[in-house]
């Protein structure tokens, strides 16, 4: 899934872009609202975030035009709560939601992973051969579409890398899965992370849903190779 | 204002000049149409007086003797054309000619039909009367022995001269109409102006006793035309005629007119100056307001781009710690003091908001106890670091409609004086519950509390309860006013509650919107 970043401070934007990516999204950057619209028709993002206050051509107008294409693609507006009624407009304009500043990391995963529930739901994604229904792995119910699994009464927020390396290992249950082969999957090929990335993926993703994090029973590791999903139920 | 003054007063005063210039125009044209007019008619009188005098002269020698028969006095009517008439009168009243009876023609007594009147009323005799130029002594006036009767009859004036012989006889000659006003004419030539500037400029006439224009120089004027006009009679026996000057209007406006125009091209120069400057004025109050506006949101977008970052930064940071990693409390402590700076702008901005009366609220359905639960934990950190701990109470699920950032600031100007003056009360408690009709949320702390006569004041803005304990009174002291303010605009309120110790705020929010916010 793609985002598309629109914001003129480059900290600002370097740091959402970062945690986004973390999340597992894929990422595309503009500076200002023209490039950001000649990259939207470019390279067609799933999510557009628009900073307001941009040079060139504000976050509004380009909300107005991308609407004009026509395009329902949802927008998550970035504000510096001023006095305007920014969120009055935006809601006319057709904003899915808004980030205000200063936000912190969780406010943005919490509105994007809002964003993409919605996107999924709608979408038939197949961009491999398993289906996005939910699944089971051990005694946990894995529910893509809402980003989340649960066990029992338990509910459980995942990252939509995070559901993409379950989804993947979930799909070739039993078979031990090389690095590479996660990267491809569940980081892209535009991507060279360090192998230490996906450790830490991998092991933040076990705090989430193992039971016994220390003990995993459903992300083994299989050492010298990669990871792998054994299905109990077999 | 200063300015309007400054321009109506100056245009006021040379308004006012330019119609005493224009009256003072027109006075001095009238002045000089007058004495125009005086000299007019003394030269005029002048030159009728010396004619009548030569006239005069003639008749008396032409009736020298009234011991005349009728064919004389009928030769002397045939041959002499300025007369049309003559008749003689003895001096016991016997009318000697024209000789009654049979001979007498029709145009004879015609004339005397005309002159009956005259002849009963008589001819005045003794001493002419003492003039001023005349000296007084009886020995000096001249005897009454000729003169003229002006009458009028038909087409106009008649003359007739009459003189008294020595016997005591009158003889009066009438002058022949036609010719006597041909002759009159002659003697009083109506030149034109010998300033031919002023020849279209006005109008001098000559008028008989009925209004006609016997004589007139200059051009004629239309009805209205003539702006001033003068005057006068000539001297008898002709005092029934009148001699008019008139002056053209548009000639006072050689001046007049153009002081007109520019009267009015003045006035609307100033009222288009005038509306020029108030436009001005309410423009750049627009501007300036919109420039305040633009500059309240530039001043919001430049201070919280660089808080963002430093959060955002401080929270990527902690993401690459590990989870027992100590330095994770220092970041919190950047990330706390990010939010707090985010508070005091946005009261700042809020309280600018106010000012300006633009301050509006965008109430949204949630559940208040989410939003308490954000704020408190963005203090942790900073009432940790002071020994304080949040308790909890919170028993609002229901959802009702508020504004998220409102509250967040209402909220968080309460915790923040917690933190501020209660600190050693070591615990900051944030309760919520609801009924039907209002969600009820406390912030308490058992601290030293607020002083009796402080229980209002604190809510006005800029006023600051000074502990001498604290090291120095910190804060805005608007934090307070603000959220009250908030919470009106909501439709509900903010008090101060009783508290066994400490202070209590109770902040108030009807369920259903009851104010339509702004």
């Amino acid at each position: 899934m793609k985002i598309l970043v629109a914001e003129d401070d480059q900290l600002t934007r370097k740091g959402l872009i970062e945690v986004l990516e973390a999340e597992g999204y894929e990422t595309v950057e503009a500076a200002d609202g023209a490039e950001a619209l000649a990259l939207f028709d470019e390279t067609e993002p799933d999510v557009v975030c628009l900073d307001i206050m941009m040079p060139k051509i504000d976050g509004f107008e380009v909300c107005r035009q991308l609407r004009a294409r026509p395009s329902d693609v949802p927008v998550i507006f970035i504000s510096a709560k001023s006095e305007e009624i920014d969120k009055v407009v935006g809601l006319e304009l057709g904003a899915d939601d808004f980030l205000t500043k200063p936000f912190g990391i969780k406010e943005v995963i919490a509105r994007i992973r809002a964003v993409t529930r919605r996107w999924l739901a709608t979408r038939d994604r197949s961009d491999d051969a398993s289906n996005t229904g939910p699944f089971l792995m051990a005694d946990l119910e894995v529910a893509p579409d809402e980003l989340r699994a649960r066990r029992g009464d338990e509910v459980i927020d995942l990252s939509l890398r995070e559901i993409k390396i379950l989804r993947l290992l979930h799909t070739h249950a039993g078979k031990a899965l090389d690095r590479n082969t996660i990267f491809n999957a569940c980081w892209g090929l535009d991507y060279l992370p360090s192998s230490r990335t996906l450790d830490q993926t991998v092991s933040q993703l076990r705090k989430r849903i193992e039971l016994d994090p220390k003990d995993p029973k459903i992300i083994t590791t299989v050492h010298g190779v990669g990871y792998r999903y054994d299905d109990q139920s077999i | 204002m200063l300015l309007v003054l400054l321009v109506v007063l100056p245009t006021g005063l040379l308004a006012w000049l330019a119609i005493r210039g224009v009256r003072d125009e027109r006075q001095r044209v009238a002045g000089q149409l007058y004495a125009a007019a005086e000299s007019r008619l003394t030269d005029v009188d002048a030159r009728i007086e010396r004619w009548l005098e030569e006239k005069s002269g003639r008749l008396m020698d032409l009736t020298a003797s009234s011991n005349r028969d009728a064919v004389f006095w009928r030769d002397l009517v045939r041959t002499t054309p300025e007369i049309s008439q003559i008749v003689v009168q003895a001096v016991d009243g016997r009318l000697v000619h024209p000789p009654l009876g049979d001979a007498i023609s029709d145009a004879e007594s015609q004339f005397l039909v005309r002159i009956r009147r005259i002849l009963e009323e008589g001819f005045p005799s003794g001493l002419a009367e003492p003039t001023p130029q005349n000296d007084l002594s009886q020995r000096s006036r001249p005897v009454i022995d000729h003169g003229w009767v002006p009458w009028y009859w038909d087409e106009g004036l008649h003359l007739l001269f009459w003189r008294r012989d020595p016997a005591g006889s009158i003889i009066a000659v009438e002058l022949d109409r036609t010719r006597l006003m041909s002759d009159l004419l002659v003697a009083l030539p109506m030149e034109p102006d010998e300033d031919r500037s002023r020849a279209d400029l006005w109008h001098m006439a000559l008028e008989d006793s009925q209004g006609r224009v016997l004589s007139q120089t200059g051009s004629p004027m239309a009805d209205g035309e003539a702006a001033e006009t003068v005057e006068r009679r000539l001297s008898p026996p002709l005092g029934a005629w009148v001699l008019r000057a008139e002056v053209r209007s548009s000639s006072l406006g050689a001046l007049g007119k153009f002081l007109r125009v520019a009267g009015l091209v003045l006035v609307t120069a100033i009222l288009g100056g005038l509306a020029f400057l108030f436009h001005r004025e309410s423009s750049r109050e627009l501007r300036e307001a919109s420039a305040r506006v633009g500059f309240v949101n530039q001043v919001s977008h430049e201070l919280r781009t660089p808080l963002t970052n430093i959060r955002l930064y401080a929270e990527l940071l902690e993401r690459r710690l590990g989870e027992d990693d100590e330095n994770r409390s220092y970041l919190d402590i950047i990330v706390a003091e990010c939010s707090r700076l985010s508070r005091l702008i946005g009261n700042v901005l809020t309280f600018a908001g106010r000012n300006r009366g633009t301050l509006a609220i965008h109430p949204v359905d949630g559940s208040v106890d989410e939003t308490l639960r954000s704020v408190a934990a963005q203090f942790g950190p900073s009432l940790e670091a002071k020994g304080m701990e949040i308790a909890f109470g919170l028993a609002a699920a229901q959802p009702i409609p508020f504004d998220p950032d409102a509250l967040e600031q209402i909220i968080g100007n309460l915790l923040s004086n917690v933190e501020k003056y209660a600190a050693d009360g070591e615990v900051a408690e944030i309760s919520s519950r609801q009924n039907d009709r209002v969600t009820l949320i406390r912030v308490a702390d058992h601290g030293p509390g607020i002083p009796e006569d402080r229980k209002e004041s604190v809510f006005e803005p800029f006023v600051r309860l000074s502990d001498s304990l604290t090291e120095g009174v910190s804060g805005t002291g608007i934090g307070l006013s603000i959220a009250r303010e908030l919470a009106r605009l909501h439709g509900g309120e903010l008090r101060l509650a009783r508290a066994d110790r400490g202070a209590c705020f109770e902040l108030e929010l009807p369920n259903e919107p009851t104010r339509r916010p702004r």
